[in-house]
């Protein structure tokens, strides 16, 4: 071994893995020596010693390392399961959410449904304005004296007749009906006061139209077949009343203002 | 030889029957102390078979090393790179116990 100091202590340590020293000539004294050895031997006591205490120190922190572990597994454990508490929650509030999403579109579909329902049902009732295809009727007295009085005459239209015209339109399959532009409602009557025939308080003359909303074709057919209509026809020649029908590609028919019921209460419906 | 193999029986007799813990204060310089005996351990006895063994250099460099390790070690924690520091001691005494375990094995073995 050389014994030349090298110039960096640290490459030293690391390349010459032997320390220098070990290779120079020993020129000490006995006496010298002998305390030398007792220190080495000394110095070998502590190594021993310094080397099984920390084998010990380990060996007793093992449970404690192995106890940390644990509890970290243990909390890892419980945070998963904290986890999947709360996963299962999240798609049990979503699952709800769904299911109260389609119950919201369910009852928006119902109102609508019922708002057209009630739209149809004023338009069939008669408390709305409505227009479509249909037929025109147009009935007149015949020539009489005008000293008569109504009701007298043969020829003369009574309001049971104009019962039998609209009783026979609604057959035929009219949806909605006027007479001289009167709406004709679930509630309207058709009466003779005094020398006038009264829709519903208000009176109408000679001639008398009225106005029926349906299907041409079919509505007129089945009116022209009914008996109300043939004896009309007949009552032209006979009486020389005015009776005629004539289609319309459209009809407004105005509303009527239905009153409100005092006495007529609806039952309860389940929700349809 | 017999000499020594016995002081270090009698060191590790020390350890286990004194039944003394290590302060938490010095619980890093442990493995630190370790390694530094290690290497002083092995370069004597490499020295003992090459016929250089000389016990005043035993002992310097025994507490050479381990001052030297335990003052890194120290340093560090305050600079806050302990880890690191005493992870460099420990690669470098590490290459040192390696290369004289190579060298003994070499004189006992002729290989």
């Amino acid at each position: 071994m050389s014994s030349q100091m090298p110039k960096e202590p640290v490459m030293e340590l690391l390349l010459r893995h032997i320390d220098h020293g070990y290779g120079a000539i020993n020129t000490a004294p006995p006496a010298t020596r002998r305390v030398a050895r007792a220190v080495a031997i000394g110095v070998l006591v502590v190594i021993g010693f310094v080397v099984t205490i920390a084998f010990r120190d380990t060996l007793q922190d093992a449970p404690r390392t192995e106890r940390t572990k644990q509890a970290l597994i243990d909390q890892i454990g419980q945070k998963r399961s904290g986890l999947e508490a709360l996963e299962e929650r999240s798609q049990q509030v979503e699952s709800r959410m769904v299911d109260e999403r389609t119950a919201a579109d369910r009852a928006a579909r119902d109102q609508r449904r019922a708002d057209n329902h009630g739209k149809d049902v004023s338009a069939v009732v008669g408390a709305a304005e409505v227009y479509g295809p249909g037929v025109i009727v147009t009935v007149a007295d015949g020539p009489h004296s005008g000293e008569q009085s109504r009701g007298s005459s043969a020829s003369t239209v009574t309001d049971r007749d104009l019962h039998e015209l609209v009783n026979a339109l609604w057959q035929a399959g009219a949806e909605a009906i006027e007479i001289d532009g009167q709406r004709l409602t679930t509630t309207s009557a058709i009466r003779t006061a005094g020398e006038a025939i009264l829709v519903d308080f208000q009176a109408v003359s000679s001639p008398y139209e009225i106005r029926a909303i349906g299907e041409i074709g079919s509505m007129r057919q089945a009116f022209y077949d009914s008996a109300v209509a043939q004896r009309f026809q007949s009552y032209v020649d006979t009486y020389g009343m005015r009776f005629e029908v004539q289609a319309a590609a459209r009809l407004d028919l105005p509303a009527s203002s239905i009153a409100r019921p005092r006495k007529a209460h609806p039952a309860p419906t389940e929700g349809r | 030889m017999i000499v020594a193999a016995l002081a270090l029986l009698l060191g590790g007799l020390i350890g286990v029957l004194w039944n003394v813990s290590v302060p938490t204060g010095l619980e890093p310089y442990l493995p630190i102390a370790v390694v530094a005996a290690l290497d002083a351990l092995f370069g004597g006895l490499r020295a003992k078979l090459d016929k250089v063994f000389d016990e005043k250099v035993f002992v310097v460099s025994f507490i050479a090393n381990t001052v030297v390790a335990a003052l890194i070690v120290f340093l560090g924690d305050k600079l806050g790179v302990g880890a690191q520091l005493s992870l460099g001691v420990v690669v470098v005494l590490g290459i040192r116990i390696f290369s004289n375990v190579a060298a003994i094995r070499r004189h006992l073995f002729k290989a």
